[in-house]
């Protein structure tokens, strides 16, 4: 029978942390197409971060010190009222998206964490759509850090 | 020698990172510990008793054991400039593949879950770089393979809120 380890999820104080710093980062990208909020969405227009699960350990060093990750997405909300709106809103998102990759450096993360890299799970698209013309599409990323 | 207690807590078990393997970067008389091991997930110190079994005419069993030859191995072990223990052994193994230092090297292992942090200082361990690469998108990886040797010296081990550890040999 196969063993499952249990996943370990770092502290909430931990998450937090990097939930915010991320905010901080996303907010220095030039191409914006505004505020980046923290899940929090108008009702036609808005971009925000989205914790997608809680940030957990993937490795556990014998010196202590381990690898986490914390998945999140990022939503943008508009009205899309034809194809090239659509297409518009993953093209800025796979841009957000490459930018976060290429600058991961300048990610700002609390003291003692360290070694972050950062990767697109999949490319951007739309999540929902809504009564009144609205669309929420999204970008998961996946940011990989260590505490040593 | 009287016995050491566990320092840890009744009914717990003991964390792996109480137990942890550093490599002497400075000098035999101004010894600087540096921790081996970043990254690495899992690493036992094996002990090898050399045992053998006889049974006697009158069908009794009888067992025979040498003090251990202990060795451990630390894989996969990522480069990282800011592992100084790693850096060392580079510069021996890679550049400068000095053998006899590799087999002459100083090492202090701390048990910081027993008594007083119970250390065992080795002065002529050998260490042997197994490889140096990885897959292709990854780390460069660099597994170490340390036999302890030489000179067992017994003490305690402190450690400084910097991280600095700094050995006291029994009396």
């Amino acid at each position: 029978m196969d063993e499952k380890k249990t996943r370990v999820l770092v502290s909430a104080s931990e998450q937090t942390e990097i939930a915010r710093a991320v905010l901080i980062w996303l907010n220095t990208y030039e191409d914006k197409p505004k505020k980046v909020d923290f899940e929090y969405l108008g009702k036609t227009s808005g971009i925000c971060v989205s914790v997608v699960q809680a940030a957990f350990k993937t490795r556990q060093y014998i010196t202590g010190g381990y690898e986490a990750q914390f998945q999140f997405q990022v939503v943008l909300r508009l009205i899309a009222d034809d194809v090239e709106k659509r297409l518009k809103a993953d093209e800025d998102l796979n841009k957000l998206g490459e930018w976060m990759e290429a600058n991961v450096s300048s990610l700002n993360l609390p003291n003692g964490i360290s070694n972050s890299r950062i990767r697109r799970d999949m490319a951007a698209a739309i999540m929902a759509r809504y009564d009144n013309n609205a669309e929420d599409h999204s970008i998961t990323m996946t940011l990989t850090y260590e505490v040593i | 020698m009287a016995d050491i207690n566990f320092n840890t807590e009744a009914g717990r078990t003991i964390a792996r990172e109480l137990l942890i393997a550093y490599l002497n970067t400075g000098t035999a008389s101004e010894p600087v510990w540096s921790p081996i091991g970043k990254r690495v997930e899992d690493s036992d110190t094996e002990y090898d008793w050399d045992t053998e079994t006889k049974r006697d005419i009158l069908g009794a069993t009888y067992g025979r054991m040498k003090k251990p030859t202990i060795t451990q191995t630390f894989d996969p072990c990522e480069l990282d400039a800011g592992d100084v223990a790693q850096q060392k052994l580079w510069n021996l193994a890679v550049k400068e593949q000095d053998a006899q230092a590799l087999a002459n090297q100083d090492m202090l292992i701390v048990h910081f879950y027993a008594g007083s942090n119970f250390a065992e200082r080795y002065e002529s361990c050998m260490i042997e770089i197994t490889g140096l690469g990885g897959e292709g998108g990854g780390d460069i990886e660099m597994p170490i393979n340390v036999t302890y040797g030489g000179t067992r010296t017994t003490g305690t081990a402190t450690k400084a809120a910097g991280g600095a550890i700094t050995f006291t040999a029994d009396p």
